[in-house]
């Protein structure tokens, strides 16, 4: 047995001497920089253009349509909280995610980025869920007073926001299974370090 | 050593283990302000290959690329006899599971069992039950790959 394991040190030794990275070192760390400036980009874009939305409704229903009505301020309330909610949520769940230690031992590690996953799945369930609720009582809150000035185009602007609901849900379960598969492999791989 | 750890961990693929150890880079870089002195720059290394390369796991899940290991013959490729071997000897590793693969390649690249236990975070006894657990595998596959 224990020849055997000399011959595959060996054999890994003599593989090193025809490994070598075909990058220059200075293309290694140009490539480097800009995947880690995409990466930031990434963790950054949704908070981004969640908050291009809320400045933009905020906008629209101050200077284009000030609503006069209390229920109707209290759905853009709503709406525009909403928004804020989950740029809040997506800024701690960012700043989660670049706290996983990857200095830590393998298990440590693992044991961090589980608990980065569970908290995940609770903002993935029951908070999302929530927060769609809210912003879809707020667009109704508002849609009284909307009608009155705009008439039965509203109805136009509702299905747009059906449609809107459909593509966002769509996009939140695959958001969902996509990171319940990611519990799944650490939890396996949490499996492998204890057995 | 990163780049060869790198090919043995995604099955000798070589854009995949370059674009890992760019991951791992990152990271070090990265981490560089954290190094104490309490642990040798290779064994801290170690910690950060290792991590990186089970962090990367399910970014490579949710690409579904092809591996050499999975996807294509080695004939299609054009390798010399050498390089051939030490594919094999990277595919074999690469039918392990992820830690194993990891613990493995530590092993033979002669770290020290006290360090392996460090860097993964488990017990020096359990370490050496999994290595010989490994061991076994990893010259079955390579018998079986011949």
């Amino acid at each position: 047995m224990q020849n055997d394991i000399d011959d595959i040190v060996n054999q890994w030794k003599e593989a090193r001497k025809s490994v070598h990275s075909q990058e220059s070192i200075d293309k290694l760390i140009s490539t480097a920089e800009s995947r880690r400036k995409s990466s930031v980009a990434f963790h950054y874009g949704n908070m981004a253009v969640l908050s291009a939305l809320a400045v933009i409704l905020v906008l629209f229903f101050i200077y284009l349509f000030p609503f006069q009505e209390t229920i109707s301020r209290i759905g853009v309330a709503c709406m525009v909280g909403t928004l804020l909610v989950r740029v809040i949520i997506e800024y701690f769940s960012a700043r989660k995610a670049a706290r996983i230690n990857l200095l830590e031992s393998t298990l440590a590690a693992t044991d961090q980025t589980l608990k980065f996953y569970e908290f995940r799945k609770k903002i993935h369930g029951p908070v999302t869920i929530a927060l769609v609720a809210l912003y879809t009582i707020g667009l109704a809150l508002l849609t009284q007073e909307f009608r009155k000035h705009i008439g039965d185009i509203i109805f136009l602007f509702d299905a747009m926001y059906c449609l809107g609901g459909v593509v966002l849900i769509w996009q939140i379960r695959k958001g969902i299974k996509k990171e319940m598969n990611d519990l799944q492999e650490i939890i396996r791989i949490k499996t492998q370090l204890n057995t | 050593m990163v780049y060869q750890m790198c090919m043995g961990f995604m099955k000798g693929d070589r854009d995949m283990a370059s674009d890992l150890s760019q991951e791992i880079f990152i990271n070090i870089w990265n981490a560089l302000g954290q190094f104490k002195n309490e642990s040798s720059h290779k064994t801290w290394i170690y910690r950060i290959t290792v991590n990186t390369c089970l962090q990367q796991i399910r970014k490579e899940k949710n690409k579904k690329r092809v591996s050499i290991g999975e996807g294509f013959d080695l004939a299609d490729v054009p390798v010399s006899p050498a390089e051939e071997n030490h594919l094999r000897l990277y595919r074999a590793v690469g039918q392990l599971e992820e830690v194993d693969r990891l613990i493995i390649m530590m092993v033979l690249e002669e770290v020290g069992y006290d360090e392996i236990a460090r860097v993964i975070g488990i017990s020096d006894a359990n370490l050496r039950v999994k290595i010989h657990r490994i061991k076994k595998a990893l010259k079955e596959l390579l018998q079986y790959a011949e």
